[in-house]
């Protein structure tokens, strides 16, 4: 029927006037319709619009396709009430669109299922997937929640969702190494290590003089996995190597080995520099410059804007030293802050402590440089703070609220939340006090309550709004408390 | 359709609207913008002195000054009052009081003065003198014959350049059209002008639709000489406007019409919205338009994924307005295969040959591919429209399990609208 389409077709391009169309007879169900001979316009359009509409009525269905179907699914799905929550969550239904509550409310709701063993509902698994694409700290919850259907979603779905395939990728095999990008490089010898760390470390050997220096530093940083004592003749080899990264690499890994001679060389290196001058005081004179026996362990001589080339060799020794060499000068790190240094020194070895401190992880230290009123950065006062025991939280809080209400909102935001009871209490009393309403921050402190107070709060700040007299701050307690409703009755949903 | 998908709540909760009066959906639906529904989220956190008296509500909504805004609203017939001096309506006080209402209950009480509305007014019908009406039908014929020429014209010149030529070709044509009182013509030449930048294959596409406007054209000329129902759908698809009045006036057709799925476009100026209805008895089709100028909302007294006992009066084709509603529940659909929705969209093609949609309730899976497609347990296919873009959503909810699939057929292959499974309706 459609034969004479294509010329209708071409003489409709480029014009009947130059291009005149010969209808031959038809044959079909359309021959009563379509017309023969020379076509004018008329004509034209008319068996066009007959061989249009026919295609149009006669469409006839496709063949040959067949439905994907997801795997099944062990895990239950959440109430239906949860779910519903969750699809409105995602589409800004309750009202609250900005960023950070929403990702803190949905992370609430899937913390809460996968505590259960529960998945998210299948209808709201794209809505996930594009809000965990963009929060990449969502993703292992989203995983979690997202069941079979998650992966197999992905697996049809834009590249831009591949994260949702299970943490565990697919197996490299030696190939890879050989010949793959340094991407698959790396995540080859992880694999490697993670199984049998000596395996790795050999194929690691096998390749090391021709590695680019940039591949080879990033390659030794992958051996992080399966580090042990069993690493440290190799990496103090690679010491030796005259390439600055592949040195820097060796020497962060050295760093990681708690018995390491790495660390006592720093160590003894850091006593030379700081010595006590009777019991308030300390010498310290750092290295005049980079000698060979520094630049080995990975140091360098480049300070950052802003600093001298001695006091960033301070810097970068003092940060690196084990923080429990210094007992050897006072058995409490508070003593030891309290001592004044020689010169202008006192700054940049507070700072080394800092530092030294957030990478061994070592609370005394955080709880000591926070009360001796640490202001350097980097690391922050709020990174030093994210470190202190549960206890030590507790006066941060207090101080923060009473002491500090310039720095009060940065540090209860570095507190772990939910906020303890106690730190919970020291807010609910803040936020109560009428006269602090007009102190700045108060507004922010409501937006950090949001999450760092427990559901169960919900009464104590609704009367507060209710008791208030100013338009601005009411409103900011009616929203903090309709924000805590909503995850009252998250949890209910879940009960 | 991923416009659709951002507009859209992503997957709506259909149970909760039946037990209360009005759902949060059904207050979300009819904001004017998505800032306003957000602010109503707070006002409606501090309505004062609420109150109901029949399809009354009324409330004080705190603003920015000292005095509360008197805000009331008859929920019957969507007319809100507020002494607010937003210019938009429903403004978020009018929003947030509905809100307020829907998420809990109002005492009942006597509505205060400034929470009175008139009474309805009788439309002031006028029956348009013979003379007019002659002097109508001349201009419009004259109108048609300038467009059957223009027609001609396009095929005998070439239609290969029209994708350089720009909206202006078109716009020309169109004012005339307006000119001669055939604003359906008008729109339909309009409408024209965007074929070119389809992509590729446009030139057939063109001729297509050029084609049936000359069948239109041609018909319209000898409208005299077709049957009634015929000469109908011609006069309403020229543009001849059918009254209300005359619409409500004809035979109502009873029935459970399922809402299967709503869809809002911007069309020239104005939002329209599509309510694809198909009748649970007679298994007819119906469609619903409604209209919003900016900064107005549409109606939302049909809501998608639910089932309506009701007269709807139709005009010529498809087109019909809700005469009488008597109660509304979860709508449960069962859909159909594609041989049979194909037989019925034959049928509707036959009788107006310029459909150009027309609902349907498939049973069925989608398929990824380029493009998707909508698959029946007979393992017939339809092809979704390219540009509705990647059904994921779809996907997800169905596990590419069967389930019962709102879509709108058109030319360029099927917009979905919704889906329909476990007891869920999810939008595309």
């Amino acid at each position: 029927m459609s034969s004479l389409w294509p010329d209708l077709l071409s003489s409709a391009l480029v014009g009947l006037d130059k291009r005149a169309c010969m209808a031959p007879a038809q044959e079909g169900p359309l021959v009563t319709v379509l017309p023969a001979g020379e076509l004018d316009a008329d004509g034209l359009l008319s068996a066009a619009a007959a061989i249009a509409m026919a295609r149009r009525a006669g469409l006839r269905p496709v063949h040959g396709l067949d439905p994907v179907r997801a795997p099944h699914e062990e895990q239950e799905v959440a109430s239906r009430a949860a779910g519903v929550r969750l699809a409105r969550l995602l589409a800004d239904a309750d009202g609250f669109t900005d960023r950070r509550t929403k990702r803190e409310l949905v992370r609430e709701w899937l913390e809460l299922a996968t505590q259960r063993c529960l998945l998210a509902p299948p209808r709201v698994l794209v809505g996930l997937a594009e809000m965990a694409t963009s929060e990449a700290g969502l993703r292992p919850l989203v995983r979690a929640a997202g069941g079979h259907r998650l992966v197999w979603l992905a697996s049809h779905g834009p590249g831009r969702w591949a994260w949702a395939f299970s943490s565990e990728p697919e197996p490299l095999h030696e190939q890879q190494w050989r010949v793959g990008t340094l991407d698959e490089r790396s995540r080859y010898l992880a694999q490697i290590r993670a199984a049998d760390p000596a395996t790795g470390r050999e194929l690691l050997a096998e390749t090391w003089a021709q590695e680019r220096a940039a591949d080879l530093a990033a390659l030794i940083r992958v051996c992080l996995t399966g580090l042990s004592d069993d690493d440290e003749a190799w990496l103090e080899k690679a010491l030796d190597d005259r390439r600055a990264q592949v040195r820097e690499a060796a020497a962060e890994l050295l760093a990681a080995l708690p018995a390491s001679s790495w660390r006592l060389r720093m160590a003894e290196r850091a006593l030379a520099c700081v010595q006590a001058d009777g019991a308030k005081r300390l010498t310290v004179v750092p290295p005049a410059d980079l000698d060979v026996s520094l630049r080995r362990d990975g140091l360098s001589s480049k300070p950052p804007y802003g600093l001298g080339e001695r006091a960033w060799l301070l810097l970068q020794i003092v940060s690196a030293a084990p923080l429990e060499c210094w007992s050897a000068l006072d058995a409490y790190p508070e003593d030891l802050l309290a001592r004044k240094a020689n010169d202008d020194w006192q700054p940049t070895l507070v700072q080394g402590w800092a530092r030294a401190a957030l990478v061994q992880k070592d609370r005394r230290w955080a709880l000591a440089l926070y009360r001796c009123g640490f202001e350097q950065t980097p690391p922050s006062l709020p990174q030093l703070v994210s470190l202190l025991s549960p206890e030590d939280a507790v006066e941060v809080a207090r101080d923060a609220v009473r002491g500090r209400p310039g720095r009060m909102n940065e540090l209860l935001a570095a507190l772990p939340r939910p906020w303890q009871p106690e730190v919970a209490e020291i807010v609910l009393g803040y936020l109560s006090q009428p006269s602090q309403r007009q102190r700045g921050g108060w507004s922010t402190l409501t937006y950090l309550a949001e999450t760092g107070l427990a559901p169960d709060a919900l009464p104590r700040v609704a009367a507060l709004a209710n008791e208030s007299d100013d338009d601005s701050h009411r409103a900011a307690l009616e929203q903090l408390a309709s924000l805590l409703q909503i995850r009252h009755e998250i949890r209910q949903e879940f009960a | 359709m991923s416009s659709i998908g951002e507009r859209s709540v992503g997957s709506a909760r259909y149970s909760a609207r039946v037990s209360s009066p009005w759902s949060l959906e059904q207050v979300q639906a009819l904001a004017p913008d998505p800032a306003s529904f957000i602010a109503a989220r707070r006002v409606a956190r501090a309505v004062a002195e609420a109150g109901t008296d029949g399809p009354v509500i009324w409330g004080l909504c705190q603003g920015s000054g000292k005095t509360p805004y008197k805000t009331c609203a008859e929920v019957e017939r969507q007319l809100f009052k507020c002494s607010c001096p937003s210019r938009k309506s429903p403004c978020k006080h009018a929003l947030g009081l509905l809100l307020a209402w829907a998420e809990g209950a109002f005492p009942a009480g006597s509505a205060p003065e400034w929470a009175v509305f008139p009474e309805k007014k009788a439309p002031v019908s006028r029956t348009p003198s013979a003379k007019a009406v002659a002097a109508r039908q001349e201009r419009v014929a004259g109108g048609v014959i300038e467009l059957r020429q223009w027609l001609r014209d396009q095929v005998r010149h070439g239609i290969a350049g029209l994708d350089q030529a720009g909206y202006r070709h078109f716009e020309l044509m169109a004012a005339r059209l307006v000119d001669a009182q055939a604003p359906g013509l008008a729109s339909a030449v309009r409408s024209l002008a965007s074929v070119p930048s389809t992509g590729e294959g446009w030139e057939g596409r063109l001729l297509g639709q050029l084609s049936l406007l000359h069948l239109l054209a041609g018909a319209s000329s000898m409208i005299d000489d077709l049957p009634p129902d015929l000469a109908d759908i011609v006069r309403v698809r020229v543009g001849q406007s059918v009254p209300t009045e005359q619409v409500l006036a004809g035979p109502p057709v009873r029935d459970a019409w399922q809402v299967i799925g709503i869809r809002d476009s911007y069309e020239e100026r104005l939002t329209v919205r599509r309510v694809w209805l198909i009748g649970r008895e007679t298994g007819r089709e119906a469609l619903v338009l409604s209209f919003a100028a900016p900064g107005q909302s549409l109606p939302a007294d049909l809501i998608g994924g639910t089932e309506i006992d009701a007269d709807l009066c139709f005009y010529p084709g498809i087109r019909a307005l809700v005469a009488a509603t008597d109660g509304v529940s979860l709508l449960r659909p069962e859909g159909r295969t594609v041989a049979e929705s194909l037989r019925r969209l034959t049928g509707a093609l036959a009788e107006d040959p310029w459909l150009e949609a027309w609902p349907m309730l498939l049973h069925g899976s989608v398929v990824p591919g380029e493009p998707w497609h909508i698959v029946d347990p007979d393992g017939e296919a339809l092809p979704l429209d390219p540009r509705c873009g990647d059904q994921w959503r779809f996907l997800a909810a169905s596990g590419g399990g069967p389930a019962v699939i709102a879509a709108e057929w058109t030319w360029a292959g099927l917009i979905p609208l919704a889906m329909y499974v476990d007891d869920d309706m999810v939008l595309a």
